[in-house]
């Protein structure tokens, strides 16, 4: 379903700048969009257009097909449905304290006492602010900043969240909060609309990226396709994102093949096939390069021999699977080794009594009693009883993926998920799987 | 930033107690010590209302001294200027100088006196109003007390603006500082017109990027203003009413009393 649409939308600026010039868009419900380009392309000028803040000086925006009315009530109605977040937290921030602050959107909607109050406070708690409620703006650090501007704005629970630059100024760690909240919120359904000049950011986000220049959109498609076009990121001063860069030089290189990676993940998968000879080559001996090696199995692990002295070692080697010998030019593809498992264990919701309604003992002798290498938390309520039960999650942010890589190398990972997300991980998983690569056990627990 | 007094009094474990019961502290000290007729009442004021700053409030001492050193030595100067040229009454001491001549005299010492324990009396009930309720606090009991929705919402706002623009001035003076803008009187003049210029232009700018944050959110003329309830407890009752009563006792046992 369309939730946002743009018809033929221009927009000049009293002094005749035209900072739009004739952009369709068509935004899907649900989806994570990245709006990517240089300064000046006309992203925050589309943003002002798309919540009614600037009149189009031709074509028109459509909220859930229907023209978005200039008209004070209609705006209105727009507003609460289209909630923008400010990439400097201050320009948001004006109440006396974080609760105030909060609290602003739903007074203007004309929420009764009680229900402002139950709304701010789940809000708050769901994005882990409960400790800040009394916090004057000024006494919060940037990463706290942005998220409580992030929570006045999804105390309206808007259908549509849009965030100019969400990640500006903010040190790795409040970066990866923020984007997993933005994760979460679109795993509840919310539309999601960032604007950025971190390719890195936009290529591994989004669901799909539209790349502005000069007030028109210049391309729009899935990351896959934007991203691992050279000639189109030079074209708009934009850069190809880490992960493209590397698979390209692989690519050169003849390490990787296959679809342009977007996550590590991908950029991992599209290695896996030969990244074994590439470790064999420095085995125990100084191979140069281009000499055949003959390969041999030794415990389960595969050792490069030069072939000239293959028959010496081949000797001493040959115990277990003897005679397993391959050269290397024949070696490609799925040579597979154990691969480790992904556990799920469900964490019901804030919404749903969060931590209060898990047996902590029950998880603690789970994770005592199952041997796992790894553990992750993924989703507030997670993190909460993670931290309950005294257990340090391994990883906090891009949870699915790192558990993949973890189970890839072999590892056996935990993951506790808030509510749907554990189908989500599941499901992760299983797309995968299907996807012909090395199959990962996923089971989900619900406690 | 943790220097100003509404950071204390933001930290301060005093925040959560009641506004009222703060409030009427406070009131009871500043009218009980004003409408004193000898020291000792002040004093006592003073030395009570320092005691629950810095015991109750836990604001550290060194910082307390600091800040009542700065109203007392106006108060001294005003002091000594009494001192030596009011009242009647005897002379205790004199000094010739210059061919004038100075005396102290009885009226005057005690007026004098009188002036700088009210005044000391009155600083430290303000300063533990200031040290334990934070404005964010305050705005709620405007509300309560029926001031104008328009005055506290601008109220509030200006607040909250106070420290982004606090924030603003002070790296555009570290800006110009590393450029050597404060060198001397001339420059030093010139960047502060450009600090306040600037500030200016950049506060109007806020207010315009305020207005659009404001008009996203549906603003509708309201800002939320509920204050938590926050019962008074019987020991701060208790504790309030023995203060209350030796205040008045003090007060009445010394009215009469000749001073020096």
């Amino acid at each position: 379903m369309v939730i946002l649409e743009t018809r033929d939308l221009k927009y000049a600026y009293p002094d005749g700048t035209l900072a739009v010039d004739g952009i369709d868009i068509e935004i899907e419900k649900g989806k994570r969009i990245a709006f990517v380009g240089p300064n000046g392309s006309g992203k925050s000028t589309l943003f002002l257009l798309l919540n009614g803040t600037l009149k189009p000086s031709q074509g028109e925006v459509l909220f859930q097909g229907i023209p978005i009315k200039y008209d004070a009530k209609s705006l209105r109605e727009v507003r609460k449905q289209i909630g923008i977040v400010f990439q400097n937290s201050d320009d948001q921030l004006f109440a006396p304290t974080v609760y105030h602050d909060v609290a602003f959107g739903p007074v203007n909607l004309g929420l009764p006492e009680e229900m402002v109050e139950s709304c701010v406070n789940r809000t708050l708690e769901y994005l882990g602010l409960t400790e800040l409620r009394d916090k004057p703006p000024h006494h919060l650090s940037s990463g706290q900043k942005r998220k409580v501007a992030i929570a006045g704005v999804i105390a309206m629970e808007p259908e549509v969240i849009i965030l100019d630059e969400p990640l500006s100024n903010l040190d790795p760690a409040g970066a990866s909060e923020i984007l997993e909240l933005l994760n979460e919120l679109k795993h509840f359904g919310k539309t999601i609309i960032i604007s950025t000049h971190d390719v890195d950011l936009a290529s591994r986000w989004a669901d799909i990226v539209y790349v502005l220049n000069g007030g028109k959109v210049y391309n729009r498609g899935h990351p896959s396709r934007i991203f691992s076009d050279r000639i189109l990121m030079e074209n708009t001063k934009l850069k190809l994102p880490t992960i493209v860069e590397t698979f390209r030089e692989f690519e050169a290189r003849g390490i990787a093949d296959g679809h342009v990676p977007m996550t590590l993940l991908d950029l991992v998968d599209s290695v896996e096939g030969s990244y074994i000879g590439v470790r064999c080559a420095v085995a125990d001996f100084d191979i140069p390069e281009g000499q055949q090696v003959g390969l041999f199995i030794r415990e389960g692990t595969i050792v490069a021999v030069p072939y000239t002295q293959q028959e010496a070692v081949g000797l001493a080697l040959s115990d277990a699977a003897a005679g397993d010998e391959v050269l290397i030019e024949g070696v490609r593809g799925s040579l597979t080794s154990r691969t480790g498992s992904i556990h799920v264990v469900r964490i019901p919701r804030v919404i749903e009594g969060g931590s209060k309604n898990v047996d902590i003992g029950d998880l603690q002798a789970l994770v005592d009693g199952a041997t796992f290498d790894r553990v992750g938390a993924m989703g507030t309520s997670a993190k909460v009883t993670a931290a309950k039960a005294g257990i340090h999650p391994d990883f906090e942010v891009d949870v699915i993926q790192s558990a993949m890589l973890s189970a890839l190398r072999g590892l056996d990972c935990l993951v506790l998920a808030s509510g749907g997300m554990a189908e989500l991980v599941k499901q992760r998983v299983d797309e995968r799987n299907s996807n012909g690569c090395r199959n990962i056990q996923c089971s989900i627990e619900i406690i | 930033m943790n220097n100003l007094l509404d950071d204390y009094a933001l930290a301060s474990p005093l925040r959560h107690n009641n506004n009222w019961l703060k409030l009427t502290v406070v009131a009871v000290g500043i009218l009980g010590g004003v409408s004193a007729e000898s020291p000792v009442t002040p004093l006592f004021i003073a030395v009570c209302m320092g005691f629950a700053a810095v015991f109750l409030a836990k604001v550290p001492v060194k910082f307390y001294l600091k800040l009542i050193a700065l109203p007392l030595g106006f108060a001294a100067t005003g002091s000594i200027v009494i001192l030596f040229f009011f009242g009647s009454g005897h002379e205790i001491a004199s000094i010739d100088t210059l061919g004038y001549h100075l005396a102290i005299r009885s009226q005057g010492l005690n007026m004098a006196v009188l002036v700088m324990a009210r005044t000391l009396s009155g600083m430290c009930c303000l300063f533990f109003l200031a040290l334990s309720t934070p404005m964010v606090e305050l705005f709620s009991v405007l509300k309560t007390s029926r001031v104008p929705d328009v005055i506290i919402e601008l109220s509030m706002l200006i607040y909250r603006y106070i420290f982004v623009l606090l924030e603003v001035a002070v790296s555009i003076k570290f800006a110009q500082t590393v450029r050597l803008g404060y060198k001397d009187l001339l420059s030093s003049l010139h960047s502060t017109a450009m600090l306040a210029g600037t500030l200016f232009i950049r506060s109007w700018e806020q207010g315009e990027r305020l207005y659009l944050a404001m008009d996203f959110r549906c603003y509708d003329g309201k800002l939320a203003m509920f204050s938590q309830k926050k019962p008074v407890e019987v020991h701060e009752l208790v504790l309030t009413s023995l203060y209350v009563i030796s205040i008045i006792a003090i007060s009445f046992a010394t009215k009469n009393m000749p001073m020096i």
